[in-house]
């Protein structure tokens, strides 16, 4: 079943959690959620289960309005982080409870609830478990079992937070390829909420990454990952340096116009950030007239990749540079070599101008602190 | 660590001198009096209505208790409303007011001409000097072992197992019934054990509004007290150990009873 | 950016009605449950606690501190206040060396131990009473020595003293236990290690992190010592001026129709509770973490 999110607002007190979140989901898409703490991302998957009332906006499966229905109504499968099973029950009356809590003339008589349990503790892998209660489970088993829980109702969507947060790193791997492998197998459209790229990135067919309550991106794995369209998402996704410059007259001016590189179409006039990620920074040749200079600082290997530590000649910023695999006949870098880079891929975003007003003592690391700061709380 | 030899030595030395050997005194009287002797006392036709009386009694206030209790616990823990605190204080009134002092509270409130009696009569219900007055009585000192039990256990049931109830399609009264109350469900059957167990030995409180007619309204630590005035110390101690051995049984059955429900969960 | 708005067939901004949250009961069902509860508590508790104030004052203020003038009811208050001098700091101790004990070492029989202690709170107040009597009384195994070489135990001030004892018996230890169990030995190990002696560790490290606890069931301690009734009575003998507590006092002014001065008497214990219930709500209010966390009464 298809899901149409339009203009959704949750206020908590002052704190603005969701600030007119728009987003279509296509039926049985797997679909990421991924953001910080305190992103609204959680908040989000609970309003399209209705545990949160919505102070505005519409929720809609497929045809049917659900902004007004309740939690019991909407029939969504919701899998908590912490599994939350009912405790003094045993796994087979976990699995069965939804079943159990229906009016009388909808309840499936005790033959086919039992089938039906028994073919989801298949489907989940957990036959022969049922008599056990979740105190004797492991933590991927108590997940298998929350899963089969939320799938016993037929749920429309089906809402998972954080479906690996309280796992071990081992288990979570097994349990990721699984759930991809149970998504293609029941085609429920899934929506998962986590804050671990590597796992959205994996698993999702789109990711939808969210900041402060609003939705900075949507798109596949390559195209988040290809193209960040806000200096956010380019933060999240890995660690960009970042460049203060400027555009005049449609050029890019770097490193106080000492090189100059080619704007990627139309850029904004005025002051920038350049935003390029280690790995996109290419070692050149004297002859390159565009090239940032520096000296290396700082060297560190780890398995195939060379990290460099380059603080820049004009500015005296230290930036960060991955090279591959190190060839030993051409080149062993040392602290205090000379180094000439330039970006080989890079994204400009126009740069605030109260930083802009004071670009001397403009620390281009501020910002990814900053944001990074932000992430962590 | 120092200080086992002296420490422990104390505390042994004081709890036999205190407690254990004046205890074991009154199950030695009574095994004075043999078994025939022991049953004669227990089987005589007052002090069956006695032990009736106190234990009846004491059943009927903790399961008011408990109703109430998980009530008041639900409420303080779940709601917000103003003098909250206040109340929350006043809950441990009967653990820190002299029973004595609740005793001649409740006699005044509850009698004919009291605040509550004089309501009461009008609608023909007559609380001083019955058994229902006992009851009263037994229900106040056992209020704040039912709330105090369940109230920690309530506040540990989470949100999400309510949420995830919800989620699954069961209302409000389902999560009740089939998520929540089995959480709690250990937790309130020992409140109402220790509310029953102090209800029963309850003295001071009681005598007061009791109006002490033998048969009638007499309870068993004031049959024994009276067995003493008469100086029948063996007919005292019979009906002494008698409660101990009841009491000891049930709070013994109620705890292999909270084992097993603790087993399964 | 493809989050933008496609379906136009959507309604426009509409704001929800506004719950709590979606697991709370309907509005009605939670005004119900909160007239019940307060309605049962102040039925239980508000009013029994209002009328003694009123009782007592019911003639007046002069009726009122007349009352105190009386030479028996201030023999009933010094005897109160002897009987819980001595049976505070005594269980004090216990409390103390019991608890150390038991939360500092492994011994075999440590819940029996522990389960000992609770004893006297399931024993009912007149049985309490009733074993001193059969120990001192006059056919008391132990009378004929102690009459010969003590004194008089039954019946005196010793009696009601030794009855305070058993009832009051596993306050403290109870209130320690709990909290020096979650605390366990790291502390005292280290001082130990840094040289303290046993001594030294114990007043300098053990009794800071558990005082608030300690006050707490000082406090609790001492309410029950000088309200305690039932056993007091069966071992005191109601000697007019020498032999009664508070609470034996109220009792005979009650009994002798003399009710304000009763209450008047009351309005003295009613007070020390709601000062003990004050000071117990701002210690659980204050120091919630210094108490222990798993408390049962």
């Amino acid at each position: 079943m298809d899901i149409q999110i339009r203009g959704v607002q949750k206020h908590y007190g002052s704190f603005h959690a969701l600030r007119g979140i728009d987003l279509d989901i296509a039926s049985g898409e797997l679909l990421a959620l991924l953001g910080p703490s305190g992103s609204g991302k959680t908040t989000l998957l609970r309003a399209i289960a209705g545990l949160e009332p919505l102070d505005g906006g519409q929720v809609k499966f497929g045809d049917i309005d659900a902004t007004g229905l309740s939690v019991q109504e909407r029939k969504v499968g919701f899998v908590f982080q912490q599994y939350a099973l009912f405790k003094h029950m045993t796994v087979f009356d976990n699995i069965a409870f939804g079943l159990n809590v229906r009016p009388k003339k909808e309840r499936p008589d005790t033959v086919t609830i039992n089938k039906r349990v028994r073919e989801l503790l298949e489907l989940v892998q957990l036959g022969g478990l049922e008599k056990r209660y979740p105190a004797q489970l492991s933590g991927g088993q108590k997940q298998r079992v929350a899963l089969a829980r939320a799938l016993a109702i037929e749920p429309r969507v089906l809402l998972l937070d954080e479906p690996f947060g309280a796992l071990d790193a081992k288990v979570r791997k097994d349990l990721r390829r699984w759930l991809r492998s149970l998504h293609r197998e029941t085609g429920y459209t899934t929506i998962f909420v986590t804050h671990d790229q590597e796992e959205a990135l994996e698993l999702a067919d789109r990711v939808v990454v969210m900041n402060r309550g609003v939705i900075e991106q949507v798109g596949t794995t390559d195209e988040v990952w290809d193209a960040p369209s806000t200096p956010f998402v380019y933060d999240f996704l890995g660690t960009p340096n970042v460049l203060p410059a400027r555009v005049e007259r449609g050029a890019l001016l770097l490193n106080g116009a000492t090189a100059t590189l080619a704007t990627a179409g139309a850029a904004p006039e005025g002051p920038v950030n350049v935003y390029t990620r280690p790995n996109e920074l290419r070692v050149v040749g004297d002859d390159d007239a565009s090239a940032l200079t520096g000296k290396i600082v700082e060297t560190q290997r780890t398995g195939l990749l060379l990290r460099l530590g380059v603080k820049l000649l004009s500015s005296g910023d230290v930036i960060e540079i991955e090279l591959p695999h190190p060839d030993p006949d051409v080149q062993r870098w040392q602290i205090g070599d000379g180094i000439r880079v330039r970006p080989s891929r890079y994204s400009l975003f126009p740069r605030a101008v109260a930083t802009a007003a004071d670009e001397s003592g403009y620390d281009p690391t501020l910002t990814v602190t900053e944001h990074r700061e932000r992430s962590r709380t | 660590m120092p200080g086992l030899t002296p420490t422990l030595g104390f505390t042994l030395f004081y709890l036999g001198l205190i407690v254990l050997i004046p205890l074991a005194g009154v199950f030695f009287k009574a095994s004075g009096l043999g078994f025939a002797g022991l049953w004669k006392v227990i089987t005589s036709e007052r002090v069956l209505a006695a032990l009736s009386l106190s234990f009846g009694a004491a059943a009927i206030a903790a399961v008011l208790n408990a109703v109430f209790g998980t009530i008041v616990a639900w409420v303080f823990v779940r709601y917000e409303f103003p003098g909250k605190r206040l109340f929350d204080a006043f809950i441990d009134l009967p653990f820190a007011l002299p029973t004595a002092v609740a005793g001649i509270a409740l006699t005044a409130l509850y009698s004919e001409n009291g605040w509550i009696g004089s309501v009461l009569a009008h609608a023909g219900i007559k609380v001083a000097y019955t058994p229902l007055g006992i009851i009263v009585a037994m229900t106040f000192i056992g209020l704040p072992f039912v709330v105090r039990t369940v109230e920690p256990v309530l506040r540990e049931v989470e949100r999400d197992l309510e949420e995830a109830a919800a989620t699954l399609g069961a209302r409000r009264w389902q999560t009740v019934l089939r998520v929540i109350a089995p959480a709690v469900f250990p937790s309130l059957v020992t409140g109402f054990a220790l509310s029953f167990a102090r209800a029963v030995g309850e003295y001071g409180s009681v005598i007061f509004i009791a109006g002490n007619f033998p048969m009638v309204s007499e309870i068993a630590p004031l049959l024994i007290i009276i067995k003493l005035e008469e100086f029948d110390y063996k007919g005292a101690t019979a009906v002494a150990a008698t409660m101990l051995v009841l009491s000891f049984l049930l709070l013994l059955t109620i705890n292999l009873l909270q084992a097993w429900v603790r087993r399964r969960v | 950016m493809n989050h933008t708005v496609k379906d136009a067939a959507f309604l426009p901004f509409e704001p929800l009605k506004q719950t709590n949250s979606v697991i709370n009961e309907p509005r009605l069902v939670r005004w119900l449950l909160i007239a019940a509860a307060l309605g049962f508590l102040s039925l239980f508790l508000l009013l029994p606690l209002l009328s003694v104030f009123v009782e007592a004052l019911r003639k007046g203020a002069g009726a009122y501190f007349a009352a105190f003038a009386d030479p028996e009811t201030l023999a009933s208050i010094k005897l109160t206040f002897i009987a819980a001098a001595i049976a505070v700091p005594l269980n004090l101790v216990f409390g103390l060396s019991a608890a150390w004990a038991i939360t500092k070492f492994e011994f075999r029989g440590k819940q029996l131990l522990i389960t000992m202690i609770d004893l006297p709170f399931s024993v009912s107040p007149v049985v309490a009473g009733l074993i001193f009597v059969l120990i001192f009384g006059a056919q008391g195994w132990a009378q004929p020595w102690f009459g010969d070489h003590i004194g008089k135990v039954l019946f005196s001030t010793p009696g009601i003293v030794l009855a305070t004892i058993f009832v009051t018996f596993p306050f403290i230890a109870r209130e320690l236990i709990p909290l020096m169990q979650e605390q366990g030995t790291e502390d005292e190990q280290a001082a130990l290690s840094l040289g303290a002696t046993g001594w030294q560790t114990f007043t300098r490290v053990t009794l800071p992190n558990i005082k608030w606890a300690l006050l707490y069931g000082v406090l609790l301690c001492n309410a029950r010592a000088m309200g305690e009734f039932g056993a007091v009575s069966v071992v005191s003998g109601h000697i007019r001026g020498l032999t009664n507590t508070m609470p034996l006092h109220i009792e005979i002014l009650y009994n002798e129709y003399q009710f304000v001065s009763a209450f008047a008497v009351a309005s003295l214990l009613a007070l020390l509770a709601m000062v003990t219930l004050a000071v117990k709500s701002f210690l659980e209010w204050r120091y919630a973490d210094q108490l222990a966390a798993t408390r049962r009464h």
